[in-house]
């Protein structure tokens, strides 16, 4: 078990130094001091930027929403919000604006359509929840009693 | 991921004395412990360690199946010399690889936050640092979170031709992958005794049990403990699923014909198009202008020749109906009508199985030469098209003539031909 462990690891490291060096070594086609610009910028933005705004969010989601419906909402949230970033490339309008049939759609409209179908879905679960869980409160509480923590 | 690095790591001790990789460095002073680095600074139940084995799970085959297939990618791309030729069939063997490249990679956006969302609080663990061991630990999983963040939002800008960046986008992403892939194994390798312990103990069914007390949400702030309908582990997993649908539904149409219709956020609609087909490269972006009646193609081998444009439509003509598809991960069928290009090497006294390289009119440009190995040369679906979809072909098609074949990459299926050599 701990030969293949370390195998592992030992094979981890070696992919790592290949994919290095051949950035490093990559001259003009990698141009190596850009991607570890864009590489360091990836991590600032999400630790600094979307880390801390998904927290802030969940702390005012805390303090607005009914316990009773709170999953279904930040549910709901999580899904509008990986949409969102999947559809920023779309939405932005970059691209070759020489070529019609690259991003072709009225992006911004079927964004706010999706968004849309999202909050609707949301919605009705989160009635469904606050009338479901009024008559049958309680069916689905955990044991209740100390668990291991984390 | 909870842990301590220096608990995972075991390094083996004959003597029993600390190594000096796991020997405890001194800790920084306590007033440098503020903001995100006090103690229950996260009150998410979410940051939990079975919900990172869980969601880590489904991040690394996502991980790995984009690394497979973007390596035959890469290597139809750029044949090494160990690989030999490629077959030119299934006929959509690179359609299916590429389309599950470029919808793993869009499904990995939910999947890469869910996953370091539950891990967030590890980056302000404190002390910082609590070995040699521990920092060439976290000194890895930033090397792992660099490269996957990356690889997922340069893939995602390059779908577009968004290019933000002065380097070519196909190396590095390549190269990065090796990277991501490679942490990814190591880190496995670190942690693979907290994995299986954490499988060992988890709570079964998943969820819902009560916070212990004295956790962070017994504190006076609007909590729900307890109570069913918190955001819990459980809804969490729901929540991360519908978002990988939900993101995967409303692009994956733009290869999955049946699904195009709802490929509403997709860059490409696959009947969106110069008769009724995207086009990857425009001919205005090319610097290409129709061919006048002097346009000739020329094929070398053992017995040159030329053919003007009435001569190449009075040669036998074939159909066949292939997809075009593109690195960018959308494809389209078409029905394409043309001359057999193993016609034109016979022609030429090629010797069976030969190899031919095309060149475009295209003045510059990566992809204005592309070689046709043996299998796909020899293949009868291979033509030099001078038609799509009943119609001479358009000018961003590839007017007057363009290669289509079984199983390759769009960007190799040379438009604008104007030269064969016979190799």
């Amino acid at each position: 078990m701990s030969v293949l462990r370390y195998g592992l690891g030992a094979l981890g490291v070696a992919a790592v130094l290949f994919g290095l060096r051949g950035l490093i070594t990559g001259g003009v086609a990698t141009n190596w001091p850009q991607p570890a610009i864009w590489l360091v910028l990836g991590v600032l933005g999400h630790d600094l930027i979307l880390v801390p705004t998904v927290a802030a969010a969940g702390g005012v989601l805390a303090r607005v929403v009914p316990c009773r419906v709170r999953g279904v909402v930040h549910g709901g949230l999580l899904v509008g919000a990986a949409v969102t970033l999947v559809a920023l490339p779309v939405l932005s309008g970059k691209g070759d604006p020489r070529n019609p049939s690259l991003t072709p759609l009225d992006y911004p409209r079927n964004w706010l359509l999706v968004l849309g179908g999202i909050a609707v879905v949301t919605t009705v679960l989160a009635i469904a929840r606050w009338f479901g869980s009024r008559s049958g409160g309680g069916q689905r509480t955990g044991s209740p009693g100390p668990s291991s923590p984390p | 991921m909870v842990r301590a690095g220096a608990e995972t790591v075991r390094v083996p001790s004959v003597t029993g004395v600390r190594s000096p990789l796991t020997r405890p460095l001194p800790p920084p002073p306590a007033a440098l412990r503020r903001g995100p680095l006090r103690e229950g600074a996260f009150r998410s139940p979410l940051h939990d360690r079975e919900l990172t084995v869980r969601i880590g799970r489904w991040l690394g085959i996502a991980f790995v199946t984009c690394f497979l297939t973007g390596l035959v990618s890469h290597y139809l791309q750029n044949p090494p010399f160990w690989l030999g030729s490629v077959p030119s069939r299934p006929i959509w063997g690179y359609r299916v690889s590429q389309g599950i490249h470029v919808a793993t990679g869009i499904a990995c956006v939910p999947l890469l936050l869910a996953k370091l969302w539950t891990v967030a609080p590890r980056l302000w663990s404190w002390p910082p640092v609590r070995s040699v061991l521990h920092a060439l630990e976290r000194l890895s999983v930033l090397v792992l979170v660099a490269a996957a963040i990356f690889e997922v939002v340069s893939g995602l800008v390059n779908i577009v031709q968004w290019y933000p960046w002065s380097f070519f986008f196909p190396r590095v992403h390549y190269y990065v992958a090796w990277v991501a892939i490679g942490s990814i194994a190591l880190h496995l390798s670190v942690k693979a005794p907290l994995i299986a312990e954490t499988l060992r103990t988890r709570q079964s069914p998943v969820d819902e049990q009560p916070l212990p007390s004295g956790s962070a949400h017994s504190d006076g702030r609007s909590t729900c403990d307890g109570q069913e309908d918190r955001f819990g582990r459980r809804g969490f997993l729901i929540a991360v699923g519908a978002a990988v649908a939900t993101v995967t539904v409303v692009t994956v149409g733009q290869t999955l014909r049946p699904l195009a219709p709802l490929a509403v956020l997709a860059p490409r609609k696959p009947d969106v198009g110069p008769q009724g087909l995207p086009v990857n490269r425009t001919a205005v972006g090319a610097d290409i202008r129709p061919v006048g009646p002097d346009y000739r193609l020329v094929v070398d081998g053992a017995r040159p020749f030329s053919l003007s444009l009435a001569e190449l439509r009075a040669l036998p003509q074939h159909e066949a109906e292939l997809p075009i598809t593109c690195v960018e991960g959308w494809s389209a069928n078409a029905r394409w009508r043309g001359v057999r290009l193993r016609d034109l090497l016979d022609r030429a006294g090629a010797p069976d199985g030969a190899s031919a390289r095309l060149t475009s009119l295209e003045k510059d440009g990566l992809y204005r030469q592309s070689v046709v190995e043996g299998p796909h040369a020899a293949d009868t679906l291979t033509l030099l098209a001078l038609e799509l979809n009943g119609q001479p072909l358009d000018l961003d098609h590839g007017s007057p003539v363009r290669l289509i074949a079984p199983n390759r990459p769009g960007v190799l299926q040379t438009k604008w031909v104007s030269r064969v050599d016979v190799l």
